[in-house]
């Protein structure tokens, strides 16, 4: 008989039992508690048989919340292993000892629009106003890497990010911008995007003699954005998508090593439509397939651990979104010491970068976006990240304007410095009812990793569009709730406006796909024609081969001037098509 | 009874667009309302404007989430003119548009434009509002 492998569930809970537990609560008094709680809620509450709501929010998890959280929520409580003091096991109260006294937030937002030097602009605009990272989009040819003069870029070059054809565009892109002090964060959310476009960034660090164990900062290089979240005309097989992936942690752990191989991103599968718990459930799922490969490689789990970074999306379950946080650190935590048994206590840590979420912003009174952001970016903090982005308030109008930018990067700043919320760690800590949520919380993630299990793992939940039809069902019934209003939005389906609907957005530049044109050309021209065709040769063997790192053959690519779209064309014949299920 | 023939749209994006819920969403609404839907998911024009003709649709539809909205819908519509079948297939376009581009993708020639927010209720009505007679 096979023998049939625990599920992580399984393996936190045999680990866990039997532990010495020291709870909190005197039982004497939990008694006395009791009874007094139980007389109340008898003689005082009204509509007893509404003791349970769900809140209907934006993106919600639909948690069912008592009128009031006691003690006798979390009578169990033990605050060394279920909470701990912050830096210390397990983590739910935050990374670091001393938190943002020690290190603030990074504050990070996104740009990317037009030609490099539009964005260049825009990156310095920000980092003078007090941004603290730099935190990078590419266009829509970029992204699903189409050259500027392919015919599917015609009339998107510029579009939602900031164009880039080969190397010489990261120099423009950079000119002036010091990548040895400043950390990156490079957006190229698909790992083969990732392995075309981050070593055009190595590139640029040669060219302006950089070492690049000085650089620092992140990529996404994440399977779940390039199978299951992007709208592609093609697709790579999950598992070819999954092995550049791991290409590329593999090179850039060895070769750049204060580098952020991977931000495991839970933000866009939740903002394409899914529960908060599904998005961590499914970035959890992923993060183990990379450490059981990397073990397969032979390399060492705290090698690669200490590293792994996330990506979360706070919604407008307040609550929720902060105990989420909390409910990850502890969860991501007990996976790494009890199922993968890490030594390296930084390799336990759950850090983070979080976006508040741009599909809760709506059209109507724009300005009203500005408080849902702030909200947003509140729980963010509450919850203990490490990095933050704030959407602007005009982004469900188009990429943001400068002023919209600014105010975006002055709610993180006023959060920081005004409001004093950072003085104390996890000041929502020891609160019944954010302890009652944590422990919910980790719970279901840890049941729908047991799904993701059941159906073979992470791979096969991506392939055999499992993940693809719960996310379906989930944005349809959203979209039904939104529809009869169930899910309130104000001024969108409740005290409906229609103020707004005059605004002036942000006008993109109009010269960019012009410009790259003639760009491309000029290179195309000038460049040794065959050590492009060699370093292309040399990509599609390395492809072809079992257990080889493709990524020292990008590295090739982007020094000779290699284009994105001529990268992006081997890797489709090399690896062949994907037909992704549809419903 | 006479059977009223099914709507039959075409919905797409016109290049690498990665954004895809909006695309997705709308269609189901279509095919909830009893309407045919093809569903090209991201194509060049020619491709799109070869299928409609293929297959016979009433209306295109086109999403656009990320600001190439003016640009691929110059070049879908101006590509179905010279077919000459922008007299026989009704084109719509929704997405994150900014207000300011509305009247210009209506004078591009789509008969409707449904930046993100649109009902469903406006949705199919401009579907249908949008079929050539």
């Amino acid at each position: 008989m096979p023998k049939i492998k625990k599920t992580t569930k399984e393996i936190i809970a045999g680990a866990l039992t039997g532990k010495k537990h020291t709870p909190l609560y005197n039982p004497k008094a939990l008694d006395k508690i009791k009874k007094d709680f139980e007389s109340w809620k008898k003689e005082k509450v009204k509509d007893q048989e509404h003791w349970n709501v769900i809140p209907q929010t934006v993106l919600g998890s639909e948690l069912p919340r008592e009128l009031i959280y006691t003690p006798l929520s979390n009578p169990d409580f033990d605050y060394a292993e279920d909470s701990g003091n912050s830096g210390q096991e397990p983590f739910a109260r935050g990374v670091h000892s001393n938190m943002y006294r020690g290190r603030t937030f990074t504050q990070r937002q996104l740009v990317g629009f037009g030609k490099p030097e539009d964005s260049n602009a825009r990156i310095k605009f920000l980092l003078e106003a007090g941004a603290t990272g730099v935190n990078l989009l590419f266009d829509m040819p970029t992204i699903q890497m189409y050259d500027s003069d392919d015919p599917m870029s015609a009339g998107q070059v510029g579009s939602c990010g900031v164009c880039i054809d080969h190397a010489e565009d990261w120099e423009r892109l950079f000119k002036g911008i010091d990548i040895a002090k400043e950390t990156v964060s490079i957006v190229t959310h698909l790992p083969s995007n990732c392995a075309i476009l981050f070593p055009m960034y190595l590139v640029l660090a040669e060219r302006t003699n950089i070492p690049w164990d000085q650089l620092k900062g992140s990529v996404q290089n994440d399977t779940t954005m390039e199978s299951l979240v992007r709208n592609g005309q093609v697709y790579l097989p999950p598992k070819d998508t999954f092995r550049i992936e791991c290409d590329n942690i593999e090179f850039i752990r060895t070769n750049v090593p204060q580098w952020n191989f991977i931000t495991l991103n839970g933000y866009n599968l939740r903002e394409f439509g899914t529960s908060g718990v599904t998005e961590m459930a499914v970035a959890f799922s992923h993060a183990m397939a990379i450490l059981d490969e990397m073990i397969r490689r032979g390399h060492d789990v705290d090698w690669v651990g200490e590293r792994l970074a996330f990506f979360w999306s706070p919604a407008m379950d307040f609550f929720e979104e902060i105990s989420r946080l909390r409910a990850a650190r502890r969860l991501w935590y007990r996976i790494m010491k009890y199922k993968y048994k890490a030594k390296n206590p930084r390799s336990m840590l759950m850090r983070c970068h979080t976006q508040t979420s741009g599909i809760s912003l709506v059209r109507e009174e724009p300005l009203n976006n500005i408080v849902r952001g702030a909200f947003e970016a509140l729980s963010a903090v509450l919850g203990g990240a490490q990095s933050l982005h704030v959407d602007s308030y005009d982004e469900a109008f188009s990429v943001p304007s400068e002023e919209a930018s600014l105010l975006s990067l002055r709610t993180q700043q006023i959060i920081e410095h005004e409001t004093g919320i950072t003085s104390v760690v996890d000041p929502l800590g020891g609160s019944y009812y954010v302890e009652a949520l944590t422990n919910e919380i980790e719970k279901r993630i840890l049941d729908e990793i047991a799904e993701i299990e059941k159906q073979g793992g992470y791979i096969e939940a991506v392939t055999n569009g499992y993940l693809l039809n719960k996310i379906y069902q989930y944005f349809y019934a959203e979209q039904k709730k939104i529809e009869n209003g169930d899910i309130k939005i104000v001024a969108h389906n409740w005290q409906k406006s229609k103020r707004g609907e005059d605004f002036k957005a942000f006008q993109y530049p109009e010269d960019a796909e012009c410009v790259q044109l003639e760009r491309l050309k000029k290179h195309r021209s000038e460049r040794d024609a065959a050590a492009v065709e060699k370093a292309l040769n040399d990509l599609f063997g390395a492809c072809k081969m079992k257990d080889c790192n493709i990524v020292p053959f990008t590295l090739e690519c982007a020094r000779v001037g290699v284009t994105v779209g001529e990268q992006w064309k081997v890797f489709k014949k090399a690896f062949g098509v994907w037909n992704r299920p549809s419903f | 009874m006479a059977e009223t023939k099914k709507i039959k749209v075409l919905m797409c994006c016109i290049g690498p667009e990665t954004h895809n819920r909006g695309i997705l969403t709308v269609s189901k609404m279509l095919r909830d309302a009893g309407m045919e839907v093809v569903y090209l998911g991201n194509v060049v024009a020619a491709e799109a404007i070869k299928v409609a003709i293929e297959e016979g649709v009433d209306v295109v539809g086109v999403s656009s989430l990320s600001g190439g909205h003016l640009g691929v819908g110059k070049i879908l519509f101006d590509l179905a003119r010279s077919k000459g079948i922008d007299k026989q297939i009704g084109f719509i376009i929704g997405g994150v548009i900014p207000p300011l581009d509305i009247p210009k993708l209506k004078s591009l020639g789509y008969s409707c434009v449904y930046p993100s927010g649109s009902t469903r209720e406006q949705i199919i009505q401009g579907v249908k509002d949008a079929i050539v007679v």
